[in-house]
């Protein structure tokens, strides 16, 4: 089986606009299958599904998404796992796109497209494609994003780096990227594949309050991991990465100091000289600055919500 | 609902025995219990009668190794403690009872009891009485070991730990015993609660499979917060005062090795910290022969003891 989209839910309304999205798909129906992961402690909150045989459903007891997802993950068949959340929606010929591309790239672990956010009368508010391929492992820790609603992640790959990290609440799926991309390359399609609706509802589920400390502390964890200084500069392509490694080091260095970890953070400088003095000519270029420099990253999440913003405001 | 059996299977024959121990313990009160066979064979398993109990739940994972497969079972579990036993094993036939007995008058997270080692044809080899209680974390840390069979954990503070690491496949049971330890209490019961089966062959462990996952996950632990004032209360005695240095001698050795310079020198300078505070232990040979000699079971050593003859030949062969 090629595909298997995971849905964990507590319930909510939209989560047979979901489902629907995706048993739409013109594609072989023996190769995509949909898993529903009812995290809602309540055994009869679903209604019963239609068409039984490619929907399967789990009871799981309120594990939060990290578990129910990774549960999801153990019961499916496909070779690939897309992990949509119930208030999103995969868009018309999404499987046949992901398909074509897993066919170009079989060597990819993580593979995307664009995604929409649209509001509740389908008027798309913004577009976003980061555009990234090969090793990104530089690109990623420097804060690109490929949101993993568009995504789908080979299931060997997912299993290989642990699944889902249930330390890891905020943000859980800008880690298990980070940690896939250690390891993998990454694989693009222009094409959207994904939509978030922009309501009332929307990411309610996230915490965004820990979002922020446990970002830091899951790449803090990645930098930890042996080998990870390589793996971060053989993946650096161009000037504008070659100053965001020093960054990603720079900021290590404070987090750990608020950690107390005095140590550790002493380590981390010694790397951020060793990043800045690899980085050769570079630190000369505009670019370098720019990357060191940055905020947020061209096609990250942050300009997704500046777009949000000025469609509030027109 | 006071308990969940988890039990992962590849379907072997002997997971009907396993599922029936459970089914037909014996409880005079209302220690609910229930059972979730993870069926990870990637197959169907052939029917069998334990199958309608209204006890049991099926789940079909796809060929995830143990880890994901208990995982899985944890997350549809809906006891207020959890209990992994593998396919092969079972339990002793008042083990609920005992469990339940213990777990009213005490509320550490991890509870576990008296096991016997059997051998692939079920002859008795040893049986485990641990001494361990209370803070464990130290033993733990040194290289003891409770096997999972004989043990409930409470179900909020597995997920509280992240439940088992789906990277180790062999030293997984050990790597949440020790997470487990870090953050909350052992108790013990000495009835004998499970026979779990000892040797190799066909069992689903594959020891060498993650050398460096393994060591990596020791290290995790070395790096969480409040390790060192945990791992202090344990050191009780010279010997324990000589583990503890070892426990940070041989993570420094291992983080040069593996270039990880500040680790290493964090590591050394710890274990140098534990050596000033030993003291008057440093005089005794029980702190030098701990620091330098990998851990050795005081409870296997009793048991083997205790067995002698055949099957204390035969147990020594095994482990």
């Amino acid at each position: 089986m090629f595909c298997s989209v995971i849905i964990p839910t507590i319930g909510r309304q939209t989560l047979s606009r979901a489902v629907q999205s995706v048993l739409e798909q013109e594609f072989t129906p023996e190769e995509f299958e949909v898993i529903i992961v009812n995290d809602s402690g309540d055994a009869n909150s679903l209604p019963a599904w239609q068409d039984i045989d490619r929907v399967r459903i789990i009871h799981t007891q309120r594990r939060e998404r990290c578990m129910a997802r990774n549960a999801g993950a153990a019961i499916a068949r496909g070779s690939y796992l897309w992990f949509l959340d119930d208030d999103d929606r995969i868009l018309p010929g999404a499987i046949n796109e992901f398909w074509s591309l897993a066919a170009d790239s079989p060597q990819a672990d993580w593979l995307y497209g664009g995604i929409q956010v649209v509001d509740e009368y389908e008027t798309i508010l913004a577009e976003r494609n980061s555009g990234l391929r090969g090793k990104s492992f530089a690109q990623i820790m420097g804060g690109a994003w490929l949101p993993i609603q568009s995504s789908i992640i080979k299931t060997t790959a997912f299993f290989e780096v642990g699944g889902f990290d249930p330390a890891i609440i905020g943000t859980e799926d800008l880690d298990l990227c980070r940690r896939i991309a250690m390891y993998g390359e990454v694989a693009n399609t222009e094409a959207a594949v994904a939509c978030l609706f922009r309501g009332d509802l929307w990411a309610t589920s996230t915490d965004y309050v820990r979002a922020p400390a446990d970002t830091r502390r899951s790449r803090d964890a990645l930098l930890d991991e042996p080998r990870a200084y390589a793996r971060l500069h053989s993946s650096t392509r161009g000037d504008y990465w070659h100053g965001r490694n020093v960054r990603v080091y720079l900021s290590t260095i404070n987090w750990n100091l608020q950690q107390g970890k005095y140590l550790k953070a002493a380590g981390r400088a010694l790397l951020t000289g060793a990043a800045a003095v690899q980085s050769g000519r570079a630190i000369f270029s505009r670019q370098f600055w720019a990357g060191l420099r940055a905020e947020h990253v061209p096609g990250s999440l942050h300009f997704i919500m500046k777009d949000l913003e000025n469609a509030g405001r027109q | 609902m006071f308990c969940s059996t988890i039990i992962p299977t590849v379907g072997r024959p002997s997971l009907y025995q396993a599922v029936a121990s459970v089914l037909d313990q014996q409880s005079s009160n209302d220690a609910d219990f229930e059972v979730i066979v993870v069926n990870d064979s990637g197959k169907t398993l052939p029917f069998a009668d334990w199958q309608s109990s209204e006890r049991v739940t099926l789940v079909d994972t796809n060929r995830h190794e143990r880890s994901v497969a208990r995982n899985t079972g944890a997350s549809i579990a809906r006891g207020k403690y959890l209990h992994f036993l593998d396919d092969d094993d079972w339990m002793a036939p008042n083990a609920l009872q005992s469990f339940w007995n213990l777990a009213r008058n005490n509320d550490a997270g991890w509870l576990y009891g008296t096991s016997q080692l059997v051998d692939r044809q079920h002859t008795a080899l040893i049986e485990l009485h641990h001494k361990l209680d209370g803070n464990v974390f130290l033993q733990a840390m040194a290289g003891e070991w409770i096997p999972l069979q004989a043990s409930l954990i409470q179900s909020q503070l597995f997920f509280a730990i992240g439940g088992f690491n789906p990277r180790l496949s062999g030293p997984e049971d050990i790597d949440l015993l020790r997470r487990a330890a870090l953050v909350t209490d052992f108790a013990k019961t000495s009835d004998l609660v499970a026979f779990v089966v000892m040797g190799e062959v066909g069992s689903t462990t594959d020891y060498d499979s993650h050398p460096l996952a393994s060591r990596w996950a020791r290290e995790k632990i070395l790096d969480s917060p409040h390790v060192l004032s945990r791992l202090r209360q344990g050191a009780t005695s010279s010997y324990w005062h000589g583990r503890l240095s070892r426990i940070y001698l041989t993570s420094a050795f291992w983080n040069l090795q593996n270039r990880r310079p500040s680790a290493a020198f964090s590591r050394a300078f710890t274990s140098a910290g534990t050596l000033f505070e030993a003291g008057s232990s440093l005089l005794s040979g029980a702190y030098w022969s701990a620091l330098t000699k990998p851990y050795q079971s005081e409870t296997f050593a009793r048991g083997i003891e205790a067995a002698q003859g055949q099957s204390a030949s035969s147990v020594k062969q095994i482990l």
